[in-house]
């Protein structure tokens, strides 16, 4: 795989005010990027003939069979419905943490990733719903197959993030509840929940039957804590105040991040769920390319 | 122990004031793993804590080790630090080279004896030792100023060491030794150890013998000189304990015996310039100290090989003999005589010099300020005025004055002079500072602010004497001051000679600065000084506040003379025991040993070059500078006894001096004292030597610091530093 062109990197599209241009930016950086697409998009397949009854589509007919047989019979096929895909963004108010050497926040990148997944997954024919979450469900596009649908999902995520935490239990297990088709379920979170709310909520959507995705957007700072000097730390989601000496605390902290990471990591693997720890500082282009694998081994053994 | 570098320890809050200043300076941030955040923080609190504090203490510690090492304080005979462990010792050899140590013991002299005695104790010393080595007389004089540790070196050194010829001055020398000692002490050894190798003369280590300082002061000091010399001993006792505080003490004897000295302390001649083939005594002091046997010595006076008189006498133990012997001179010139003794075992004191000027007349300058005002003085000094005369007068105008080589002179007489040049009045100053007299009339002519002016101007040529106005016309009477002045001495027990008769009526009344070496010599009976003599280098000024005669005059006031002396019998007198006196205190005896010799000659011509010939025929180096005809020269210090010729070559011929250059016989008395362990310090026998026992607390404080700095660089490595 070629390297992905400058233009994909995080800090150029931070630049980018548009959350529509930086979105296209990516998905056309990534088709630039592609030698030969394996996503042509869906093909109907042929499954069985059926003899025709009154009121079929007389385009499905069978002309060489009737020629052989004098019967008229009709092409069946095994699916004629788009994969639908839902990508669930995290609003709760961590994601608006953007540390001095973050290019932009958690929910900013969160947002550009969700963009550029839905045209891609569009280009393929297949049917996108962007929703919102945090302490519980928020708003659900409805799944559309049209490219039209992408402003709606662009004015959908320029909301601005809820004063709420994150509730994995109460937002995913709602969502699991509503939604009766089963389908891919890209959940982008920072996962700062409880490991058991996060378990619930991915349980949930797993119960139902669908294939989940779990990407934690963490800021580089998040994952790293390499600060120089003290610092009172104010909670986001609470009203703690930390004062740490961050040259004391960061080998601790950094192992705290391992553990917790594993733990979800163990979880996931379990549950055959995709995980993917990632950085708001990453190139999207391999986060992308990395669900758009999952979304298509997902068609492959559908079919 | 240097309590004030305790201060240091203040400096221990500087890490705590950090610390908290560190809690306070932090920046604020949101945040959102607070979660992550917390289970840090539940991790580490308790171990982070404990670290943080023990990093903490560590730096106060590093600190105050750190101020406790630089107050140094010092262990001394801690046996528990002494264990077997090797230790290494400064050896400081400082061997006594005072003339004392001349004296022959057995064969050789103490000094010698010192250097052997050195010599064993550098050989008897450890491995890893290192040497020090002075010399001491009336000064430190180190030989090896720097640590060395080469033995061979060190006896070289010693072999090469020579006595002097100057006495032994402890106060002197113990200040210089405690510097060597104390930049010493903490550099390389574990101990300082100070060895005197010396004779151990009474008069320098008196002070030990005693059991206190009163003591000493009364078993050898009369009452008179008792409170200098208790001042002395304090300060040389305080200076002892202080060495003892940074070194240990041996103190090394040489093989001395108790025996008597006798020496000469003083010799004085009558009349230092005298008249050919007239007669001439001179004054000889022999002291015997030491001993309870009465000495006889017999005393020869010489000149050259010649000896001029000779005169035995006894002398009791620890007494002293003044012999007056008389003498003729039947040469011109400069004449040095010689007091000799019998010789004993110092040799070196048992000889005195002397310098006698012989002249067919005595060469005296009178200036006066109106012609023939002098001619009273002229006729007090020689009523017969006649060709034999022992006279030869020369009379000046002050113009005339400033032109005349003034040094050719023997005495000058000034009178009834207006006011000098700052030139002349320095140049009189310096003939006065040579040892000649100058005796300096006063009279109606003498304007006071002038006077006041010209003769106080500069620090070095100040007269001390300031004239406040002439006094109204009286019959003033003269006090004799109960003839206490050696000037009037000679009018004791006869009031008929008319010392107190003057007929006196008008006189400046003088003032004179406190401070200042002047004498009232007579004064008239209201209290006002009539005489005043002022000491100035080695001569003497004497002013007279009146005039010479009756030719000074009141001004405005008719006929009315200032005095009338020149009509009466007791002004000749006066006259004549001015100039006896004057001339007896002439200076002879100019030079200790160990000083540096200086002195003017004046020369209206150029200094081309000269030479300073010593005793033994040794040329001495000399500082020349010729200004205004006056040559101030200067020599290196003086260090034999005996006479020096002094030679400047000048275009028309050459001028020539002489002098004398005497012991300074304070160590004379040869007495020794035995040291012990006295006042902490060690008696060494004859190589006797003791290991050192004391150890730096120093080192054990150095090493305990860097241990701690090294546990605060582990500790803040892990918690305390970015890596």
């Amino acid at each position: 795989m070629p390297p992905s062109p400058n233009y994909l990197d995080p800090k150029t599209l931070s630049e980018l005010k548009d959350l529509t241009l930086r979105a296209s930016t990516v998905v056309d950086g990534f088709a630039t990027g592609m030698h030969r697409s394996p996503y042509q998009g869906h093909s109907v397949e042929f499954s069985q003939h059926r003899e025709y009854v009154p009121g079929d589509n007389v385009k499905h007919i069978d002309w060489k069979v009737f020629a052989r047989t004098d019967k008229i019979h009709l092409k069946q096929f095994e699916d004629e419905t788009n994969l639908c895909c839902w990508l669930l963004v995290d609003q709760s108010q961590s994601m608006k943490f953007q540390s001095p050497e973050g290019y932009w926040s958690k929910y900013e990148f969160a947002s550009c990733c969700t963009i550029a997944l839905s045209w891609l997954i569009l280009n393929q024919r297949d049917a996108v719903s962007v929703g919102l979450f945090s302490t519980g469900i928020g708003n659900v596009s409805r799944p559309s197959d049209q490219r039209e649908s992408l402003n709606n999902f662009v004015t959908l995520l320029d909301q601005q993030c809820s004063d709420q935490p994150t509730s994995f239990k109460a937002s995913l297990g709602a969502f699991a509840n509503e939604t009766v088709k089963r389908g891919i379920v890209v959940v982008i979170s920072d996962c700062f929940d409880d490991f058991e709310s996060i378990a619930a909520g991915l349980e949930a959507l797993r119960r139902r039957d669908h294939q989940v995705i779990l990407l934690q957007v963490m800021d580089p700072a998040e994952l790293d804590f390499d600060f120089s000097y003290a610092l009172e730390l104010a909670g986001m989601e609470s009203s703690e105040t930390f004062l740490v000496d961050p040259i004391a605390i960061k080998q601790a902290y950094q192992q705290v991040v391992r553990e917790q990471t594993s733990q979800l990591s163990d979880f996931c693997l379990k549950q055959n769920i995709l995980f993917e720890q990632v950085s708001s500082n990453q190139n999207i282009a391999g986060i992308v390319r990395k669900v758009l694998q999952r979304i298509a081994s997902v068609r492959s053994k559908r079919r | 122990m240097q309590p004030w570098l305790l201060l240091f320890c203040v400096s221990a809050l500087i890490p705590v004031l950090i610390h908290f200043l560190h809690r306070h300076s932090h920046r604020r941030m949101s945040w959102a793993a607070t979660h992550y955040l917390a289970l840090a923080l539940e991790q580490i609190s308790r171990r982070f804590s404990f670290f943080q504090m023990m990093l903490l203490l560590t730096r106060v510690a590093a600190v105050l080790l750190l101020a406790t090492c630089l107050a140094t304080p010092l262990l001394k005979n801690q046996a528990w630090f002494q264990a077997s462990e090797k230790t290494t010792s400064l050896k400081v050899i400082l061997v006594d080279r005072s003339y004392s140590m001349q004296v022959k013991e057995s064969g050789q002299t103490r000094f010698e004896d010192a250097k052997r005695i050195a010599v064993d104790i550098v050989e008897s010393a450890n491995e890893g030792d290192g040497f020090v080595i002075a010399t001491f007389d009336s000064q430190l004089r180190p030989v090896i100023s720097r640590p060395i540790a080469s033995k061979a070196d060190v006896q070289a050194a010693v072999s090469a060491m020579s006595v002097s010829n100057q006495p032994s001055d402890l106060s002197r020398v113990l200040p210089p030794l405690i510097d060597i000692c104390t930049s010493n002490q903490r550099m390389f050894f574990d101990a300082v150890e100070v060895y005197f190798v010396s004779d151990f003369a009474i008069k320098d280590w008196g002070f030990l013998e005693s059991e206190t300082t009163a003591d000493f002061r009364d078993a050898n000091h009369s009452s008179d000189d008792a409170a200098t010399t208790a001042e002395g001993a304090l300060a040389l006792e305080s200076s002892w304990n202080r060495l003892l505080e940074v070194a240990e003490i041996h103190l090394h004897k040489v093989n001395t015996e108790q025996r008597s000295n006798t020496f000469v302390s003083r010799i004085k001649v009558t009349q230092p310039i005298s008249i050919i083939n007239a007669p001439n005594s001179v004054e000889v002091q022999i002291e015997n100290r030491g001993g309870a046997e009465t000495q006889n010595v017999l005393l020869e006076l010489l000149v050259g090989e010649k000896i001029l008189a000779s005169k035995p006498t006894q002398i009791e133990p620890n007494g002293r003999s003044t012999i007056l012997a008389d003498f003729t001179l039947s040469s011109l010139g400069t004449q040095m005589i010689e007091a000799r003794i019998s010789s004993d075992p110092l040799e070196l004191d048992d000889k005195r010099f002397l310098k006698v000027k012989v002249r067919e007349q005595y060469k005296i300058a009178f200036v006066e300020g109106k012609p023939n005002s002098s001619k009273f003085l002229q006729l007090a000094l020689d009523p017969t005025l006649s060709t034999k005369s022992r006279f030869q007068f020369k009379t000046l105008s002050p113009a005339t004055f400033s032109s005349m080589e003034l040094q050719t002179f023997d005495a000058l007489f000034v009178d009834n002079v207006r006011r000098f040049n700052a030139f002349d009045v320095r140049r009189i100053f310096d003939f006065v500072r040579s040892g000649k007299p100058v005796f300096m009339f006063l009279g109606d002519l003498v304007d006071r602010q002038e006077f006041n002016e010209v003769w106080n101007t500069e620090p070095d040529q100040s007269l001390g004497i300031k004239l406040i106005g002439t006094q109204p016309i009286d019959d003033y009477q003269v006090d004799p001051l109960n003839y206490r002045s050696p000037y009037v001495r000679a009018f004791r027990g006869n009031p008929d000679a008319g010392l107190t008769s003057l007929p006196i009526w008008i006189y400046f009344k003088a003032q004179t600065q406190e401070a200042a070496p002047i004498e009232a010599e007579l004064a008239f009976t209201n209290g006002d000084p009539l005489l005043l003599s002022r000491r100035i280098g080695n001569g003497n000024l004497t002013l007279f506040v009146s005039s010479s005669s009756s030719l000074s005059k009141a001004r405005g006031q008719g006929e009315v003379a200032w005095n009338a002396n020149e009509t009466s019998p007791g002004f000749p007198a006066l006259v004549q025991e001015l100039f006896r006196v004057g001339m007896q205190q002439v200076s002879s005896d100019e030079f200790q040993v160990g000083q540096i010799g200086r002195g003017q000659l004046e020369s209206r011509s150029r200094i081309e070059g000269a030479s300073l010939i010593g005793p033994a025929g040794e040329s001495l180096e000399l500082n020349l500078d010729q200004k205004n005809g006056i040559l101030t020269w200067s020599s290196e210090p003086l260090h034999r006894p005996g006479f020096y010729s002094l030679t400047a070559k000048t275009p028309s011929g050459e001028i020539s001096e002489a002098f004398g250059v005497n012991l300074d016989t304070t160590e004379s008395d040869i007495q020794t004292f035995q040291p012990t362990e006295t006042n902490g310090s060690r008696a060494g026998g004859q190589g006797s030597l003791n290991s050192s026992a004391s150890f730096h607390l120093f080192q054990v404080l150095l090493m305990t610091l860097f241990g701690v700095l090294v546990f605060e660089s582990i500790v803040a490595l892990r918690f305390g530093r970015e890596k």
